[in-house]
């Protein structure tokens, strides 16, 4: 008896112990099976059979053909057709991203990862992405384009999870014990807003916020500017160089806190990274584009050029397609999974590409509510109005509660609370969404006229839309939603919630947004910089803008090479020169002439290598990490009054900001606090800088014969897995380009190019593009980081673009037939 | 030639059920075996049906990738996984084995007893 007894218990435990998960990983004798667990994914082999079961929703057979890297082309003889192909394809190669980048804008993660992600989810919550998401589907009128395709591409996704083989479950899912979810047409509605938080959540309150505490306010307002001191807008203004507004800094004056404006009420409302109180150094996203007219180009045909730079990740935040439905749409470009159009791309008559505006769409408000312990109501022209209540429930992996929040809605948005100030805000992002029309529009465009109207619709995130049209035009616009204020107010400050006054008023004319078509000077770029001349303008958009540094490179380029071709536009995607580097260089050599002294060694071998820089970040070149170290001790010994008693800095101006006070050089801005009895000027501080950088680099990368200080070592891409394992990541990789350069590399390395792509429209369409990753999702294909290669070294891949199918299938190497239900 | 049959029916279980075969399969043998060391028979069928099963895998997939990928995500060496794995078969088919036996003996009593 005991020994039966003692077998039931040891199997019991065993049992028990194999079938749960500990921590994090997966139940154990799942995961191991040979047959059904981790071990399965190691097939790679796809299925020989290319006829599927039959698919709801489908009204005629669709083809999917893929090429030889592995892009789906898709011949459906309906709208709605092709995109259930599109999903069923995108699900095919990246379900566990679509999955993942759906719960993290739902705030669902710790249902697949556990209770350590659950402030991500949090914030997700709070911030209300997929309530407000839910809010914009339910509002569709079922019969709408906008509905239909949605339903369209959920139906092509799920028709692929329920087909799916064993071995064709994603290794992530292994790896967490989990399965796939079914996908929801909102689903891709909650994608639009997370590309919307992505992209246009833009705090520039709480820096002005934090600057004002320590200087003042009239400080702040200058260290963080509304109009760039540098002027090389996007849409042209007539001149031929870039036009610098210099003006002298005000003093720093006593610490300005506004009562209940404490910068902490905003942080809620403010990306992790721009919280990160170590990511002080120059790390700069930034995306370009840029089209020449036929007139500039050496076959009389225009050509446009893009490269939006993004987070980097394996798989890649985009995945190329063609779609084909016969007389109605032709496209090809590259979506976001989950998206169900062609974000970016060309078809038989118009290409188009896009840079992020920057522009401010959301602002702050500070509630009065009744009672700070428990509010119920909030005061809008003295009158008590019910706070809206959201209850938001968190599970954990096993489905079990592990929190409940109750998130406050005022009629402008969410409300925030840091002890007891209650902050509310409104974002575009949050409101209506007409983008998915648009992006539909616009793959049907055949003019540069019909694609500027598909956009007027585009409401959020604003973007700066680039395109071409095969007669010959360029145009660009900054398309999206631009609040219209108060009178006399910006968006850059927190209003007063108790007043009505405070509200939006409305928004900006289309008629009115930044934009040009055909400019006399044959050719239109934008690098997310200040997209109007405000001299010309008298509407605001923003504040705080990127710096004009790739925006004067590329304008540099493209001015002082009459006729150009496509090779050229490739080439400068990846231009290793800098127009930071021409000015900052400059002004250390110009304080370097002035010197009284003899410097010490150290600093005469800073001098004379800085010297004979040919100011071009090239993966060989051995000085730009010894002028990257000196701009970043400059900024540090320049903003030392924007410093913590502990030295710890609170918040940094951008450069174009330094570049300014380079111009006033007894500025008290250059005095050191630290030196009470001495009062430094602009010369001493990058003198000093520059002394400090050669040793710090000498000291991390040793003598400069050593081979050490090569900038393609010493700053490099980092393109991880979604998840950030390293196994399943690209590290350390080698690209050219540096800070504010038009290939950006700076920092952590994780953001760049994300997608660059090359158009020429003529009689026939010459279409290139590249971005770092491959077309599959799973870490053990070959197509998951192929293209990484030639994206490291700025080639770009031959895009496929056959006139028809019977073409297509002559250099296919796969093809998948779905086939309609026979009860539809 | 029980225990080929223990294995056959091991690395077939397993293809068409997966794991809870291996513990059914080791629980029929240690009830219907009267053999000497039963667990360690069936512990051995076990592991060495699954270590079949992933040599298959080799042939047909790309196991070294997978391994060096496993590494790297949950921190233990390769070799450690797929030995993890194999004593995993191993110990379900020991245990089944055991209760198999253990429910013999059981029944062997109470059938000494009705006979009686």
């Amino acid at each position: 008896m005991f020994r039966f007894i003692s077998s039931i218990v040891l199997l019991s435990t065993l049992l028990y112990l194999g079938s749960s998960r500990i921590g994090s990983l997966p139940p154990l004798f799942n995961f191991l099976d040979p047959v059904h667990g981790v071990w399965i994914s190691s097939n790679i082999e796809e299925r020989s059979s290319t006829t599927l079961k039959p698919i709801e929703g489908l009204s005629d057979k669709v083809q999917i053909v893929y090429d030889s890297r592995q892009v789906p082309h898709i011949y459906a003889q309906s709208t709605e057709d092709v995109l259930i192909g599109l999903g069923y394809a995108v699900a095919r190669d990246r379900l566990f991203q679509l999955e993942l980048q759906t719960r993290a804008t739902a705030g669902t993660l710790t249902e697949i990862l556990g209770e350590r992600v659950l402030p991500l989810d949090q914030q997700a919550r709070q911030l209300g992405l997929a309530w407000a998401a839910e809010k914009n589907h339910s509002a569709l009128d079922p019969t709408s384009e906008s509905f239909r395709y949605q339903l369209a591409y959920a139906q092509g996704v799920n028709a692929w999870i329920r087909g799916m083989t064993a071995s064709e479950l994603p290794l992530e899912y292994h790896l967490l014990g989990q399965k796939p979810m079914e996908w929801h047409p909102q689903y891709s509605a909650y994608l639009l807003k997370r590309m919307g938080w992505t992209l246009s959540m833009k705090n520039t309150e709480r820096k002005k916020n934090l600057a004002s505490g320590l200087v003042g306010k009239d400080a702040a307002n200058a260290l963080f500017p509304v109009n760039s001191w540098i002027q090389e807008p996007m849409q042209p203004n007539g001149h031929q160089e870039p036009r610098f507004d210099l003006n002298p800094l005000p003093e720093p004056t006593d610490p300005y806190d506004e009562p209940g404006n404490s910068p902490s009420h905003l942080s809620l409302f403010t990306l992790p990274e721009q919280l990160d109180q170590n990511n002080f150094l120059e790390t700069t996203l930034g995306s370009n584009n840029w089209a020449i007219s036929p007139g500039r180009s050496n076959n009389g045909n225009p050509i446009l050029a893009g490269d939006p730079h993004l987070n980097l990740s394996l798989p890649s935040i985009w995945y190329e397609a063609h779609l084909h439905v016969a007389g109605e749409l032709e496209v090809y470009g590259v979506t976001i999974p989950g998206s169900p159009a062609i974000n970016i791309g060309f078809n038989r008559n118009v290409a188009w590409t896009f840079t992020n505006t920057g522009s401010d769409v959301m602002d702050f408000y500070r509630e009065e509510v009744d009672n700070p312990q428990d509010p119920q109501a909030y005061l809008l022209d003295n009158q008590w109005q019910a706070l809206n209540q959201r209850v938001e429930t968190y599970l954990d992996t096993e489905g079990s509660v592990i929190q409940v929040d109750t998130i406050l809605h005022t009629h402008r948005g969410p409300v925030d609370e840091d002890s007891e100030v209650y902050t509310s805000l409104r974002w575009t992002v949050l409101e209506e969404s007409g983008e998915l029309d648009a992006l539909i529009a616009i793959a049907k465009a055949t003019s540069t006229d019909e694609w500027m109207s598909g956009m007027e619709s585009w409401l959020a995130p604003t973007q700066n839309g680039l395109v071409i049209d095969r007669s010959g035009n360029i145009a660009i616009r900054s398309s999206g939603r631009y609040p219209i204020r108060p009178p006399d107010s910006n968006g850059d400050r927190i209003y007063d919630g108790s007043t009505s006054d405070s509200d939006w008023k409305g928004w900006l004319d289309v008629a009115k947004y930044p934009g040009a078509i055909n400019p006399s000077q044959g050719y239109l770029t934008s690098s997310n910089q200040q997209p109007v001349d405000p001299v010309l303008y008298e509407y605001y958009l923003g504040s705080d803008w990127s710096p004009p540094w790739r925006a004067m490179r590329i304008n540099q380029l493209l001015r002082s090479t009459p006729t150009l071709t496509l090779a050229d536009l490739i080439r400068f995607q990846t231009d290793p020169g800098s127009a930071r580097a021409d000015i900052f260089v400059a002004a250390f050599l110009n304080a370097a002439n002035t010197l009284s002294y003899v410097p010490n060694s150290s600093l005469q071998q800073a001098i004379s290598l800085l010297s004979g820089w040919d100011r071009l970040y090239t993966k060989s070149n051995e000085r730009a990490i010894l002028f990257e170290t000196a701009m970043n001790k400059l900024a540090e010994n320049t903003w030392d009054e924007l410093e913590d008693q502990e030295g710890q800095p609170i918040v940094r101006p951008g450069s174009t900001v330094l570049a300014s006070l380079l111009q006033t050089p007894e500025n008290i801005w250059w005095d050191e606090r630290a030196t009470a009895d001495k009062q430094e000027d602009r010369d001493d501080i990058l003198i000093k800088s520059l002394g400090q950088a050669i040793e710090i680099v000498k000291d991390e990368y040793g003598a400069e014969s050593e081979g050490g200080w090569q900038w393609g070592k010493v700053q490099t891409a980092n393109i991880y897995h979604l998840m950030n394992i390293p196994g399943l990541s690209a590290l350390g990789i080698p690209v050219q380009g540096g800070p504010e350069t038009l290939n950006p590399s700076s920092g952590s390395g994780r953001h760049g190019a994300s997608w660059r792509m090359v158009v020429e429209l003529g009689d026939s369409i010459i279409a290139k593009g590249i971005y770092p990753g491959g077309q599959s999702g799973n870490p053990l294909s070959p197509a998951y980081q192929n293209q990484l290669d030639d994206w490291s070294s700025g080639n770009l891949q031959e895009l496929y673009f056959p006139k028809s199918i019977e073409e297509m299938l002559k250099s296919s190497t796969k093809v998948v037939e779905l086939l309609p239900s026979r009860n539809p | 030639m029980i225990i080929l049959l223990l294995f056959i029916s091991m690395v077939l279980g397993t293809l068409f059920f997966g794991w809870p075969a291996i513990v059914m399969l080791g629980f029929l043998y240690g009830l219907t075996v009267k053999q000497a060391r039963p667990c360690v028979y069936s512990a051995l069928s076990g592991a060495g049906s699954w270590m079949l099963l992933l040599v298959w895998r080799t042939f047909n997939g790309t196991i070294p990738t997978l391994l060096t990928i496993l590494e790297q995500s949950v921190n233990i060496p390769g070799w450690l996984v797929i030995c993890i794995t194999l004593a995993s078969s191993g110990l379900m088919g020991a245990a089944g084995a055991n209760l198999g036996v253990g429910t013999q003996l059981i029944l062997e009593k109470l059938s000494t007893r009705f006979s009686h």
